[in-house]
């Protein structure tokens, strides 16, 4: 079991995924802006973080992706949008983050990704 | 690059050696133009191969297995041995899907990733894609269709999605976003009751072969079938060219 922090502005997204979460085994905790989300992140027990890419506190996305995988130091990120640009690949990428999921249908992979996080 | 699979019609697979295994094509047309018929060949080559396949339709399963009987498509046998699921949008879509709570994945689509899954499903024909990608605002369907796709790509499974053709702005809209993100798209077109016009619009990877439609005809036991040399000129002139043709990109 693992503790998961989702870091999002919508409830209804925050929701699912904390019952999706709940459901695999494991603790979610949530945050609906990203200052509270980076307070959060500093608890050492939060071992993986799944953080929509725009929130309305949230600096530029390049510059937030950097705060999240630096606040996050080694623990896994997962970056969630719409369809996200070339730009925002590259700038994952060069963070250490490699998983970005689209909405809505690629939420449905939090599951496989959870399952390879913590096994 | 992906290897490639056959498609299933001989005259398309001969040309082009098939399409992108783990990727999406896309096949659209007239009402009548044989798009679901296209996609039974594409379920029936995954049959040939022993591979799983799925087949999600709007037409009725009795319907489906009627159509397959008049092609030489076992179809019966192999849903009797688990090898083919059929699956009727109107009983496999209860929530709907497309209009509300587009934020989140309809729950049509986590069962649909289960069913692929635990049956080692190969290949699956969505005939056709709108109930998944048809939402509202229009502003949406980028995004909307981008997550469609790659949570396909996801699953790794190779899929033929059929699509009616546009008659409206919107539906022109959807169709291009589709197209860009689809390795392959081939339109079909008909002349007549039996014979048809096949254009391949895209194939990534392959610029030659896409300039001249292939003249061909729907016959029973036989399924899509290449028209005799006698008869190409006459059909390749009077059918009508598919739309955009021209102004789409080709990589």
């Amino acid at each position: 079991m693992g503790t998961v922090l989702i870091i999002d502005d919508e409830s209804v997204i925050r929701d699912y995924l904390a019952t999706l979460i709940r459901r695999l085994g494991h603790e979610p905790v949530t945050a609906a802006t990203a200052m509270a989300g980076l307070e959060k992140l500093a608890d050492p027990d939060c071992q993986l973080v799944i953080a929509d890419i725009f929130l309305p506190d949230s600096p530029p996305p390049e510059i937030w992706i950097q705060q999240l995988a630096q606040t996050a130091a080694g623990r896994m990120v997962v970056l969630i949008s719409g369809a996200p640009s070339q730009e925002l690949n590259e700038c994952a990428t060069a963070s250490g983050i490699t998983t970005f999921l689209s909405k809505p249908f690629e939420l449905t992979f939090i599951r496989r990704i959870l399952q390879t996080a913590f096994n | 690059m992906n290897t490639k699979t056959r498609l299933g019609i001989p005259f398309f697979d001969d040309v082009f050696g098939g399409v992108y295994r783990g990727w999406q094509t896309l096949c659209h047309g007239r009402a009548g133009s044989g798009k679901s018929i296209f996609g039974m060949h594409f379920i029936n080559q995954a049959l040939v191969e022993g591979d799983r396949a799925l087949l999600l339709s709007e037409n009725r399963v009795a319907d489906t297995l009627k159509m397959s009987e008049r092609f030489g498509m076992p179809f019966a046998a192999a849903m009797a041995s688990d090898q083919l699921t059929l699956l009727e949008y109107g009983a496999f879509i209860t929530d709907k899907v497309a209009s509300s709570h587009i934020m989140l994945p309809p729950q049509a689509f986590d069962e649909l990733q289960d069913m692929i899954e635990l049956q080692s499903i190969r290949r699956v024909v969505l005939d056709t894609v709108l109930p998944w990608v048809a939402i509202q605002p229009v502003s949406h369907l980028e995004d909307h269709i981008y997550s469609f796709i790659h949570a396909l790509d996801r699953i790794g499974v190779t899929v033929l999605m059929t699509l009616p053709k546009p008659v409206s702005h919107d539906a022109l809209i959807l169709k291009n976003h589709l197209e860009d993100l689809c390795s392959v798209s081939i339109n079909l077109d008909h002349v007549n009751q039996s014979e048809r016009c096949l254009s391949v619009i895209k194939y990534i990877g392959q610029a030659n072969n896409l300039s001249r439609p292939i003249a061909c005809a729907i016959q029973d036991g036989h399924g899509f079938v290449r028209a005799s040399p006698d008869t190409s000129e006459l059909t390749l002139a009077s059918a009508s060219p598919p739309e955009n043709r021209s102004s789409r990109e080709v990589s």
